[in-house]
C-alpha cells in the first residue's frame, strides 16, 4: 500500500502541536483533518492527501486551501504556501522543515503579528483614452492634428499617438503610486507594488500591516481617498495572510 | 478572521464615502483576489520532496507551471527549472498562458 502523502497549507511558528479540525482538502471522500507537522518551534500545517492523487486547481480544492489559511490566521501568523504542494509522506515534510529551519524562521519573524492589506486604485471613467487626452494639451493637439485632416492618419502617426498615451499613463501611475505609498508609510512595515491588471488600473499595492494597526490603515484609506478627485476609485481588502511578502523558496538537498 | 473589503470614492462634496451597491460585488472581488494569491503567490518548494514518482512528478512540476504567474515562473527560470532527478516537463503544459489557466480554474471550479 503506498504511503499517504501530505498536503501543505503553510508554515507557522509554534512550540506545540495544533489540530485545526476537519476543514482540509478532500481525502478518502471527506474533508481531511488539518494539523501540524512540527520540528522544534517550526511547524507545517498539513493534512493527509493521496501522494499520487491528481490535484487540479479547481474551486473544490482551492477553497479549502484558502479556508485553512484563514482559519490558522485566527490564532497564528502563517507563511502561506502556494497552492498544490504535496509531499509524499510526513517525514518528507519534517525533512524540509529541518533543512530550511533558519530561512523559515527568518521569514516567520519578518511577518510575525502582521497581516496583508491590499489597495487597488483605478480610474472610474468610461473611456480612459478620452479621459487622458482631454487632460493633456499635447495629446489633444496631436490627436486633433492627425485626425483633423482630410486624409486618414498614417500607421506611424497612430503608433506615435499610442506611444505618447502609454507614456502619460505610465507616468501618471508612477506619480500617484508614489504619492499614495508615501501616505501609508507610517502605518505599514513593508509594501509591495504589483503591476496593474488593465488600462484603467492606477495601482495595486500590498501592505504588510501590524494586526493592531489595521484600523489605522483603513482610516488612512478613507483619508487618502478624500484627497483624490472623484475619478479615482479606491478598493481595499484584508486582512490576508502575507502572500505578497513571502520570499521563501524552500530548497531540499538531493536525496 | 473576517475579510473586509470596501470601495471608497471621493464624492463631489469632497468627503470620501463607501460607494453604495458595493456589497453585491464584494464576494466576487474577494474570490478573484483569493485566486490570484493562492495560485500566484506564497511559498514554493523546489526539490525532490514533492511527489517524486514517474508521471506524478510531471504532474507536480506541470501543475506548478500551469497555474503559476509570470512572476513565479521567473523564479523558476532563474533557479533550476527542473529539480534534480525529475524528467523534462512536457512543453504542452508550459505554454498555457497564466491568465488563461486562472480563468480555467475559475470555470472548472
Amino acid at each position: 500500500m503506498p504511503a499517504t502523502g501530505r498536503y501543505l497549507y503553510g508554515l507557522i511558528r509554534s512550540a506545540e502541536d495544533w489540530d485545526f479540525g476537519c476543514i482540509g482538502l478532500e481525502h478518502d471522500g471527506k474533508p481531511s483533518r488539518v494539523y501540524t507537522a512540527r520540528v522544534a518551534s517550526v511547524a507545517a500545517v498539513v493534512s493527509e492527501h493521496g501522494a499520487r492523487e491528481k490535484l487540479l486547481p479547481l474551486r473544490k480544492n482551492l477553497e479549502p486551501h484558502n479556508r485553512v489559511i484563514r482559519k490558522v490566521m485566527e490564532s497564528a501568523t502563517i507563511v502561506p504556501m502556494s497552492f498544490g504542494h504535496v509531499a509524499k509522506c510526513e517525514d518528507e515534510v519534517l525533512k524540509a522543515l529541518r533543512c530550511n529551519r533558519d530561512s523559515i524562521r527568518a521569514e516567520l519573524d519578518r511577518v510575525d503579528g502582521k497581516v496583508e492589506m491590499t489597495l487597488k486604485v483605478k480610474w472610474d471613467v468610461d473611456n480612459i483614452f478620452e479621459y487622458f487626452v482631454a487632460a493633456d494639451q499635447e495629446l489633444t493637439a496631436f490627436r486633433d492634428q492627425i485626425f483633423g485632416r482630410s486624409q486618414a492618419p498614417s500607421h506611424a502617426e497612430k503608433i506615435e499617438l499610442g506611444r505618447m498615451f502609454e507614456e502619460r499613463l505610465g507616468k501618471e501611475r508612477d506619480e500617484q503610486t508614489e504619492r499614495v505609498v508615501e501616505a501609508f508609510l507610517s502605518c505599514c512595515s513593508e509594501f509591495k507594488v504589483n503591476p496593474v491588471k488593465n488600462d484603467k488600473g492606477v495601482m495595486d499595492v500590498a501592505f504588510l500591516v501590524e494586526r493592531g494597526r489595521q484600523k489605522a490603515f483603513e482610516e488612512r484609506v478613507y483619508e487618502v481617498a478624500g484627497t483624490f478627485p472623484t475619478q479615482y476609485l479606491f478598493d481595499f481588502s484584508g486582512p490576508w495572510a502575507p502572500f505578497n511578502f513571502v520570499d521563501l523558496d524552500i530548497q531540499l538537498p538531493a536525496a | 478572521m473576517e475579510l473586509t473589503s470596501a470601495r471608497v470614492q471621493c464624492r463631489p462634496a469632497h468627503r470620501a464615502s463607501v460607494r453604495p451597491g458595493y456589497a453585491s460585488r464584494q464576494r466576487r472581488v474577494s474570490l478573484c483576489e483569493t485566486l490570484d494569491r493562492v495560485l500566484n503567490k506564497g511559498a514554493v518548494i523546489a526539490g525532490d520532496i514533492v511527489i517524486s514518482v514517474g508521471d506524478v512528478e510531471l504532474l507536480y512540476v506541470g501543475l506548478n507551471l500551469v497555474v503559476t504567474s509570470v512572476e513565479t515562473m521567473r523564479n523558476w527560470a532563474s533557479g533550476d527549472p527542473c529539480p534534480s532527478g525529475s524528467k523534462p516537463v512536457e512543453t504542452k503544459s508550459l505554454t498555457v498562458p497564466p491568465e488563461e489557466s486562472a480563468v480555467r480554474a475559475r470555470m472548472e471550479g
